[in-house]
């Protein structure tokens, strides 16, 4: 039964080999998917290719449903799942921040890595950056924990905090997934620029 | 209208979605707790630590772990495990600070003997706590090991004499007096550094992305 590492099925270190196999993975289908370029990533940000939003969000759909239904046929224990707990104002300040990054830079960490495997400068440049603001970080961490800390809310699911069914809210995250869709792409046919003659 | 592959691939999703919403998914993901499993694993004394393993891993501050101490608060402030905390069997399900630490930490619990410890981990292990173990014997055992360790009579074999050692050396700090040393009646041929294995993996890792 799932997850293995928490019903001992491996130690820590076939943990780790996993876990660069999966990364590996995740870093190959991201190039695959063109999220190595900056310039395609950026795009969202003019509603131009809306790809990022796409992929990330079906994704999580395909995930979220995958969860479910491992649960719900007992071959996952939902609550051995790791669920970080949700700091609400905190997050909001760090999106922000993150999305002003994400359309200046033009990469978000992980693809800034695929970008630099691929050997992109600007990518080099953005994980430089990335590391600086890291050590930055830390130095003010003292001045910036309330910060940190605000709006803690323990660890807390999307259907807990609408009080209703893990299988609802699943539901309703895929109707936004699939409404999403459709208005990404909508916004595609608007802003896309015609092609130069 | 024409049916593209990406209307059929929506509409997969919205069916697989609607299914999940009146599927009984909760109810799968909390299991009961098995009482009977957990009264077996009890009785196969799987979850006991010994005194030499715990006082092992507080000489060596080994991270990860923390004792719990289920006495009464007078035996508790009279002479405690160096290092641990006391939270009486009572307080135990509404401690904060159990919560919290157990989030982290694999939690040993002691008593005097070893049943108000082994209610303790019942109580621990049915409410979803599941890195718990006992200290084997509890603080009586611990008391007479480290304080008036015995020597191996007889044939003794290495490990006896390697445990009586460490139980000298290791019992001026649990016990903190200065231990005094015995005259070493029989001579000690041998002296290897012990080193025991640790048989309980207590660390956890960290998670996230």
């Amino acid at each position: 039964m799932a997850p293995f590492f928490k019903f001992g099925y491996f130690g820590p270190e076939v943990g780790l080999i996993i876990a660069l196999i999966s990364g590996i993975g995740f870093g190959f289908w991201l190039e695959r998917a063109g999220f190595g370029e900056s310039r395609k990533l950026a795009l969202q940000f003019y509603f131009r290719d809306m790809t990022v939003l796409k992929v990330m969000f079906m994704a999580i759909v395909t995930a979220m449903l995958g969860l479910l239904y491992l649960t719900l046929f007992g071959w996952l224990d939902l609550s051995k799942v790791f669920v970080n707990p949700t700091f609400w104002v905190a997050q909001v300040v760090g999106g922000l921040i993150f999305g002003v990054g994400f359309a200046i830079g033009g990469y978000c960490p992980g693809t800034s890595v695929v970008g630099a495997v691929l050997g992109r400068i600007d990518a080099y440049f953005f994980l430089a950056g990335a590391l600086f603001g890291m050590l930055v970080f830390g130095e003010m961490f003292s001045l910036l924990k309330n910060l940190y800390n605000a709006g803690a809310m323990g660890v807390v699911t999307l259907g807990q905090w609408l009080g209703v069914s893990s299988g609802m809210a699943a539901f309703l995250v895929t109707l936004l997934a699939v409404g999403m869709f459709v208005g990404a792409e909508w916004l595609e046919s608007k802003f896309r620029e015609e092609p130069a003659e | 209208m024409k049916l593209s592959s990406k209307i059929i691939g929506f509409g997969l999703l919205v069916l697989l979605g609607l299914i999940l919403a009146f599927a009984p998914v909760d109810r799968s993901s909390h299991p009961q707790v098995d009482s009977k499993a957990l009264l077996a694993e009890l009785q196969q004394r799987n979850y006991y630590i010994s005194p030499e393993d715990l006082a092992h891993k507080i000489i060596d501050k080994e991270p990860g772990f923390v004792v719990v101490d289920v006495r009464s608060k007078e035996d508790y402030d009279q002479y405690h495990i160096p290092g641990s905390i006391h939270i009486p069997l009572s307080a135990l399900l509404s401690s904060e600070e159990l919560k919290d630490l157990a989030r982290d930490n694999a939690i040993i619990l002691t008593s005097n003997g070893n049943s108000m410890a082994a209610q303790a981990w019942l109580l621990l292990r049915q409410n979803g706590v599941d890195d718990v173990y006992i200290l084997s014997g509890g603080m009586n055992h611990w008391v007479q090991v480290f304080s008036h360790p015995q020597p191996p009579g007889g044939a003794y074999t290495d490990d006896e004499l390697f445990r009586y050692e460490f139980r000298k050396a290791a019992g001026s700090v649990m016990m903190g007096k200065a231990f005094v040393q015995e005259e070493q009646k029989q001579k000690v041929k041998i002296r290897k550094p012990v080193i025991r294995k640790r048989h309980k993996k207590t660390k956890k890792l960290d998670e996230g992305c």
